[in-house]
């Protein structure tokens, strides 16, 4: 049995979520607070620490942008250059680049500014994700890992020790750049914030034959690369107001290209447009936890009032957690070729990691499916 | 009172703190071993590798310090995840001598191994949430948490306990699996509680009421 909170639409199964004795979520508490926050002084304190970083004479870049080109970085790029900053925008390839992703990204480029891609063996990254599929039940993992680890890389490569990144979800925090002293980015603030589902890096050296020569993307610098160089970063989040939409309104004004419908298994056609495998990803999301991408999603819209509970409901039970037959328009059987596995394979790798006391089952124990292979929860809101 | 987590270089203190938080205490990060004593009640987290973490453990002062405030000082101490592992009495995980293993902080008497070799034969690691039954009615730590209720998991390597009576809670996971163990006033949760909605809290929170000597 699920419980939800009773502001917005999200399960108590997600970890680290936390409910109080009203039975409202952790999120919703937190974005209440943020109406309490004084914006003039967050920035502030940005201003300062900016100009700390600000290279004075030229011979370098003030500051590394993380950037996929989607709606986040595009706005924080748009802001960095507001704010007469000279960042190098930095991206780590996804796992299986969409063409609108692509589009996006030579967008943010002439958005006028320097950028470096950074593209790991697609050979290996395919068994990584087969591995992280396999066996934490995430398709993403070496994604999420080179996300973390090459702008850092970058930081040091190019000796630029500012990184800016987007939001913080998981916490109210400003990033390390704002503590007056001992502000260096260290492997364990970033293995924390990394978020490695119990994998780590150095034990996928020996399987399937990858070695450590192959992982070098995947692995953060040493303590002592880090404090040569004085990597510190801040979340352009916790300075100025930080919505999604908004983003993506800023970021279309700028050229960014949203997809031609709602994309498959979310409720908006603004994010997550870079990455065709990022609905199978979501799909584990829903089969572990219950929630999927249209939860989130309904979720943030609630908070801020654009939509009520009920409508959020209704929109979660119609599309949230729908089987990936397809995402952005690619067909399953196709993204997971290079992974080498079929779709049978990858239906039972689905039901190995289904959390089976939330969804219907029949009176032998097996998940009752549709004809599409849907899962039906036992129950979409409190009783 | 002063709830300490202890900071000896090993992540995952975020969560613990607001957890904590959301009970109302503001726990302290004690980063210096001759601090532990101004503390009522300490957490030992833990990330990453046995051996790894006892080498930041014994660098630092603090296996000596921890066994001290606990075994001399009555201390009540929770370890969570590695962080329970870690008061067994060895690990083989990252160990030179795979024979004998590392030798950990020796506060619940016990071998941590690698789950496969306790005959499971499902998945490694072991991450999601799975039901946790306690094994005796009168476990303070788990008071009012209802038995089979789901606490979330993320290991590989499982602690066996050398005393039955040590185990407090097991799950299954293709073979039964400590899930809790305690000793005194030492505790250990082999699942994350402050990744683990309204229980988790409840367990945190039944750590802290819990007896002092």
């Amino acid at each position: 049995m699920l419980t939800y909170c009773k502001k917005c639409v999200m399960p108590d199964t997600k970890p680290d979520l936390n409910f109080d004795e009203m039975g409202v979520c952790s999120a919703c508490r937190s974005y209440e607070r943020r109406k309490e926050i004084d914006w003039d002084a967050r920035h502030e304190e940005l201003m300062v620490i900016l100009e700390k970083y600000r290279s004075s004479d030229g011979s370098n870049w003030d500051c590394i942008v993380p950037v996929s080109g989607g709606k986040d970085s595009t706005y924080q790029v748009i802001r960095m250059l507001q704010l007469g900053l000279n960042p190098l925008c930095v991206t780590s390839t996804t796992c299986d680049l969409s063409s609108i992703g692509r589009q996006n990204i030579e967008n943010l480029k002439q958005l006028g500014v320097d950028f470096v891609e950074v593209s790991p063996n697609p050979l290996v990254r395919a068994k990584l994700n087969r591995i992280g599929l396999n066996l934490v039940g995430d398709i993403s993992w070496p994604e999420h890992v080179g996300i973390f680890t090459i702008p850092v890389r970058a930081a040091i490569q190019f000796n630029v020790p500012l990184i800016v990144w987007g939001e913080n979800s998981q916490d109210e925090y400003g990033g390390p750049a704002a503590a007056a002293e001992d502000n260096v980015l260290n492997r364990r603030w970033l293995e924390e914030f990394g978020g490695l589902l119990g994998m780590r890096v150095v034990d996928l050296i020996g399987q399937e034959g990858i070695e450590k020569k192959h992982l070098l993307h995947y692995t953060y610098p040493t303590d002592t690369e880090l404090a040569r160089v004085g990597v510190t970063g801040l979340f352009l989040g916790h300075y100025l107001p930080w919505d999604g939409l908004s983003n993506a309104l800023i970021a279309q004004a700028n050229g960014f290209n949203t997809y031609q419908k709602v994309v498959e298994g979310s409720m908006v056609n603004y994010e997550n447009l870079d990455n065709h495998q990022t609905g199978i990803h979501d799909y584990f999301k829903f089969l572990k936890f219950g929630f999927g991408r249209a939860t989130d999603l309904a979720c943030l819209h609630i908070r801020r009032g654009r939509i009520t509970r009920t409508d959020g409901l209704d929109i979660v039970n119609r599309l949230d957690g729908k089987f990936p037959w397809e995402y952005l328009g690619k067909s399953l059987e196709s993204i997971l070729e290079p992974l080498d596995m079929t779709v049978s394979e990858f239906v039972s790798i689905c039901d190995s990691f289904t959390n089976k006391k939330i969804f219907q089952r029949y009176a032998n124990g097996d998940l009752i499916k549709d004809k599409n292979g849907n899962l039906t929860k036992i129950n979409c809101d409190n009783l | 009172m002063k709830v300490g987590i202890i900071d000896y270089g090993v992540g995952n203190l975020g969560s613990i703190a607001r957890a904590l938080e959301s009970l109302g205490v503001t726990p302290v990060l004690v980063d210096n071993a001759m601090n532990l004593h101004t503390q009522d009640r300490l957490i030992l987290p833990g990330v990453g590798n046995f051996t790894d973490c006892m080498h930041l453990l014994d660098k630092g002062g603090w296996t000596s310090a921890l066994r001290e405030e606990v075994i001399t000082h009555n201390r009540p101490l929770l370890g969570i995840c590695l962080g329970m592992q870690l008061l067994a009495d060895s690990s083989t995980e990252g160990a030179n001598d795979a024979e004998h293993g590392t030798k950990g902080l020796g506060l619940v008497h016990g071998r941590v191994m690698h789950l496969s070799k306790l005959g499971c034969n499902f998945r490694i690691p072991h991450v999601g949430w799975n039901s946790v039954s306690s094994t005796s009615g009168d476990n303070h730590l788990f008071q009012r948490i209802p038995d089979g209720t789901d606490f979330y998991f993320v290991h590989s390597y499982v602690f066996v306990a050398q005393k039955n009576c040590d185990v407090l809670a097991t799950t299954d996971y293709g073979t039964p699996v400590a899930a809790a163990v305690g000793n005194g006033l030492v505790w250990g949760t082999q699942f994350h509680p402050e990744k683990s909605s309204r229980a988790g809290i409840q367990l945190l929170s039944n750590f802290l009421t819990g007896p002092i000597c």
